[in-house]
């Protein structure tokens, strides 16, 4: 008994020994794997950390999306009214800075203030466009002039007829109507004689007009007729005739004129175009005035082909004899009939047809000669000129321009003129 | 050049030749006005339109001031810009519906 009671504890302690070791070996391997666990636990739970938190990016990516996504609809649903509306409109227009340095008598050097001329444009479907002209310019005691320039009503009656309305530019010649905006005349100022005061040139009209274009063969016709209220007498009259859009008349006598234009080739065009008016003598202290006939004609040549842009125009002018008062303080007087005689011819060339370089390319130089002349009345004469202008336009785009120019002004009655000018236009 | 405007027909001619001219339009056999306010800016171009659209660009808009970039102007710019140029230029209703379609599928 005592033998199995010793044989029992002997292998109790054995496996008491047993289970120790045993259970001793185990407590290592749970500490480490405790260990990792809890690593793992860790990293599970960064991970879970940034789960969520690229979830909430998610979530925020998400709404971003939606509200992009809205936003694109709604630019598209935007964009595709605008291109169904049957009422568009666009701001168009031109801005000037301009400096000029001269050795006149009694003329400073002087910059001038940036001139704004803006155009509304606005039209129903095709049939209809109304189209505005403002210009601000600050004058030298530096308050603002603002001058309609144009405002006219027109109904594309067919594919060959434009029935306008209100007052529109002269369709006579072509500088005025298609080339004075400075960011596309070529040379800072206008030709001898195409000027407002004292000029011959037509500036614009208020009245009604029918003008439009049609094929012939290969070349094509354009056309302009119109009636207006014509043009007047300068008070002062070595201003000559006034032609610049009276918006009433001063007589029953309407201004009848038009324009044929003929493009034989795509770079070749032609015109011919001319004025009948009657003009009334101005008032002045007492006596009486009569009306004379004032008639205008003009031709225009264009040629650009490729680089090359050369045009001239002529105007000749003729006013009857009548009796007008030369300034508003004295009687009028019988004037004797005048003519007026203007032109010019003008070549420019882009160096980008000699250099692909990227600057060069970008200049074109330009020569004009114009020249004004005026017989008749002596108060008439006072702006007969030779001119000769040489300039060099940089073309930033198509249309922004800086342009230096030189001009000998060869005056018939009063000291000649040396002029430099320098302008940048801003078409848009 | 005096000699030259001497020889030319009395401004009195010019203007019966103008309103024949305009005349000859009123009553030539186009479409009409309403015809022409139903001609849509919207009708997709064809690629004939578009080619006789740039032909027609290039062959007009450099007479007097200097190619514009198409990319210069959205389709609605363009459609006033082009109908303003048609009343000015002038340009036949045809030619500048062609050089719409060209820069409108050029921007």
């Amino acid at each position: 008994m005592t033998e199995k009671l010793g044989r029992a504890a002997a292998a109790l302690a054995v496996a008491a020994i047993s289970a120790t070791i045993v259970a001793g070996l185990p407590t290592h391997a749970a500490a480490q794997s405790d260990e990792n666990l809890r690593h793992r636990i860790e990293a599970m739970e960064q991970q879970l950390q940034q789960m969520k938190d690229m979830a909430k990016q998610l979530d925020a990516l998400k709404q971003e999306l939606a509200k992009t996504q809205k936003k694109a609809s709604n630019a598209a649903k935007a964009a595709s009214a605008e291109d169904t509306r049957a009422i568009k409109w666009h701001l168009a227009g031109y801005g000037t800075a301009n400096y000029t340095a001269t050795d006149a008598s009694g003329e400073n050097n002087s910059f001038g203030a940036g001139d704004f001329n803006p155009i509304f444009l606005v039209g129903y479907k095709d049939l209809l466009l109304w189209e505005s002209e403002l210009e601000f310019s600050t004058l030298t005691d530096g308050s603002t002039k603002t001058e309609l320039e144009f405002s006219n009503l027109n109904l594309m009656a067919t594919d060959w007829l434009t029935l306008s309305a209100g007052k529109f530019l002269s369709p006579i010649g072509d500088f005025q109507q298609h080339l004075h905006p400075t960011w596309i005349n070529k040379l800072p100022d206008r030709p001898a004689g195409f000027v407002e005061d004292g000029g011959n040139e037509p500036l614009s009209d208020v009245g009604v007009m029918a003008r439009g274009a049609f094929p012939v063969g290969s070349m094509t016709l354009d056309y302009a007729v119109f009636a207006g209220n014509g043009p007047r007498l300068a008070d002062v009259a070595d201003e000559g005739v006034k032609m610049e859009g009276f918006g009433a008349d001063d007589n029953s006598n309407k201004a009848f004129g038009g324009r044929i234009g003929l493009r034989p080739l795509p770079y070749l065009s032609v015109g011919v175009s001319g004025m009948l008016s009657k003009i009334k003598g101005n008032a002045g202290s007492g006596g009486t005035v009569s009306h004379g006939d004032y008639d205008v004609e003009d031709i225009d040549a264009a040629f650009t082909k490729g680089n090359w842009d050369v045009r001239g125009e002529y105007i000749r002018s003729h006013l009857d004899s009548l009796s007008t008062a030369l300034d508003p303080a004295s009687a009028p007087v019988q004037i004797p009939a005048s003519t007026w005689h203007s032109w010019y011819a003008q070549a420019a060339y882009r160096l980008a047809g000699v250099t692909d370089n990227a600057v060069l390319r970008n200049f074109e130089p330009v020569v004009r000669y114009s020249q004004f002349d005026v017989s008749g009345l002596s108060d008439f004469t006072g702006n007969e000129e030779d001119r000769v202008s040489v300039g060099l336009d940089y073309w930033f785009a198509p249309s922004i321009v800086a342009k230096i120019a030189y001009e000998n002004r060869d005056f018939k009655n009063k000291p000649n003129e040396d002029v430099f000018r320098a302008q940048l236009a801003f078409g848009f | 050049m005096n000699q030259v405007m001497k020889q030319m027909k009395s401004a009195r001619g010019l203007l019966v030749a103008s309103l024949a001219v305009a005349v000859a339009a009123l009553v030539s056999p186009v479409p009409a006005v309403a015809q022409s306010a139903t001609a849509s800016n919207n009708a997709a171009p064809s690629p004939l339109q578009i080619a006789q659209g740039a032909k027609a660009w290039s062959e007009n808009c450099g007479r007097c001031h200097n190619f514009r970039d198409p990319k210069e102007f959205s389709d609605k710019n363009w459609d006033v810009i082009v109908t303003h140029m048609r009343t000015i230029a002038p340009l036949p209703g045809q030619t500048a519906r062609e050089i719409k379609a060209f820069l409108k599928a050029s921007n």
